[in-house]
């Protein structure tokens, strides 16, 4: 029996490690892989999300609505950065890095500035469950479906509607898709916002676990980076199993040696893979394919 | 200017960041025509052509379509008035399916049109075999059709074809020349191409204008295009 409890431990570890790197990176491996742009500003629109779908729960909205007021919110204010920022940059993928580095300490420290250091936070909801000699938050076994949800909706989004195939065909051959009448501007417009809104969506999730403060998303983005990095470019081949094994490396050294030794793990890990895969997971395979 | 005009080139200008490719192109295409245009590498055709579509920007002269000049609009709003762009060396969306390429030609139409793809599938059998395998694996010839057949989706009522026979078997190049005349006799669709090969040209074109440095400098007719040498002598101008 301590041997069945130990397992789920690991399994919760495990689970919590992969809805954390999942939830906090695909938004920003949606905007690198299907746009190119390394978005320096992604944790604060999960700040974005955060603030709103907490301020949204204390006005008394339910707190599923105030988790999408949160990622539409961040989703709008993507939208806005794209067209006034980042699009004239298209051509100079380094001077986006510096564009979204200024918003981001725009943003942290303007919130610093008009909300103050930090925000009262709504609370973690649902309580907890045991298992053996541990509990176990159920919350955070919610935010594991969400993970899943969240790649199995933007697999259907890529693959199965009108939106999906024309962005598809606007990252793999903008001047083409353009020619074919493919309005790719407006393509890039909804997919920063896509990527903005997934960011406000982790924000408004992880909300009621954690305190917040305006430099809260700096505390999501060591991992959604170490996950972009080691998945590549393509969020299926790419992000999904880069959290499977890094959301493993995590939960394995985190049980073992504790918190610490799981964030080192991630950074050793990062560099390994690098030095071995340099287009990280789905570079390898997609040169495979071809 | 004539009510059949379609396509209404004058004196375009037209390069790469400030250096000029296209110096002073003018000519005319009718409605329902099938016009080449022929010359050696490096005269221009396909700057032409991407001027035509909109890749490239106008730096002087204009492009009217059926009167009205579309030097202003960005490619996709060109392409949404009806014109569908094949690229030189195909240029399908590698890592989609046949499928998927096809449905993003909807968007020269704006909109999906009932029983079209069967209707591509009607034309270009190989298509339907592999709907589902990824565009990038397939050759250079069911490569070409698929370029062709994604156009065709939206009903364009002209296709501007960029070195069709490029780096493909002369098999092929007989097929898609054929299925190209079919289609502009039953549709009536227009085809401006860009050529070299000459199997193509005598195959496909009506009217001919010949390119060299930047400009058009001959057009030749129906009866000119028979004689072989004739062709042969203005591609190596």
């Amino acid at each position: 029996m301590e041997f069945l409890y130990s397992i789920f431990s690991f399994l919760y570890q495990f689970g919590d490690a992969f809805a954390f790197l999942v939830l906090s990176s695909c938004g920003l491996a949606v905007i690198f892989g299907m746009m190119g742009v390394i978005n320096l500003a992604h944790g604060e629109f999960i700040l974005c999300g955060a603030y709103v779908s907490t301020s949204a729960a204390h006005m008394g909205l339910p707190l599923p609505l105030a988790i999408a007021a949160g990622s539409i919110a961040a989703g709008i204010a993507g939208m806005i950065v794209e067209l006034a920022v980042i699009r004239p940059l298209y051509a100079r993928p380094l001077d986006t890095i510096v564009a979204t580095w200024g918003i981001s300490m725009i943003v942290t420290q303007g919130t610093l500035i008009v909300l103050g250091t930090t925000m009262a936070g709504s609370g973690t909801p649902f309580g907890s469950f045991s298992v053996g000699a541990y509990s176990y938050s159920i919350y955070r076994v919610v935010l594991m479906v969400m993970a899943v949800v969240t790649l199995a909706a933007l697999w259907l989004m890529f693959t199965k509607t009108r939106f999906g195939i024309l962005a598809r065909a606007t990252i793999q051959v903008p001047h083409v898709a353009e020619a074919l009448g493919v309005n790719t501007n407006l393509i890039y417009s909804l997919t920063f916002g896509l990527g903005a809104a997934l960011a406000g969506l982790a924000g408004g999730l992880y909300a009621p676990t954690m305190t917040l403060v305006p430099t809260m998303g700096a505390s999501f983005m060591v991992e959604a980076f170490v996950t972009v990095v080691v998945g590549g470019a393509d969020i299926f081949l790419g992000t999904a199993p880069a959290a499977v094994v890094l959301g493993l490396i995590k939960a394995a050294l985190t049980s073992w040696k504790g918190q610490f030794a799981g964030q080192i793990g991630l950074l050793v890990a990062v560099i390994i893979v690098i030095r071995i895969l340099p287009r990280g997971i789905s570079g390898k395979i997609l040169k495979e394919r071809a | 200017m004539r009510k059949d005009v379609i396509l209404d080139v004058i004196s375009l200008h037209a390069g790469y960041g400030g250096k000029p490719v296209l110096q002073g192109v003018d000519f005319q295409v009718r409605e329902g025509e099938i016009v080449a245009v022929i010359g050696r590498n490096g005269v221009g055709k396909s700057t032409l052509m991407k001027t035509l579509i909109g890749l490239l920007p106008t730096d002087r002269g204009s492009i009217n379509l059926r009167g009205a000049s579309i030097d202003l609009l960005a490619a996709h709003q060109r392409a949404r008035r009806g014109i569908g762009y094949v690229p030189q060396g195909r240029d399908v969306f590698p890592r989609m399916s046949v499928l998927e390429n096809l449905l993003v030609g909807e968007s020269i139409a704006g909109q999906a049109t009932e029983g079209k793809v069967d209707e591509i599938f009607h034309y270009f059998p190989i298509l339907k075999e592999r709907a589902d395998q990824r565009a990038g694996t397939m050759s250079g010839g069911q490569q070409q059709q698929l370029a062709i057949g994604r156009v065709l989706m939206g009903t364009p009522s002209m296709i501007l074809l960029d070195e069709p026979s490029e780096g493909i078997q002369p098999n092929i190049v007989q097929d898609i020349a054929r299925i190209t005349v079919e289609l502009n006799r039953k549709t009536g669709v227009t085809v401006v191409f860009v050529e070299q090969n000459i199997d193509m040209i005598r195959a496909m074109a009506q009217r001919c204008y010949v390119m060299d440095k930047g400009s058009i400098v001959a057009e030749l007719d129906k009866d000119m295009l028979q004689d072989r040498d004739i062709i042969r002598r203005y591609l190596s101008v």
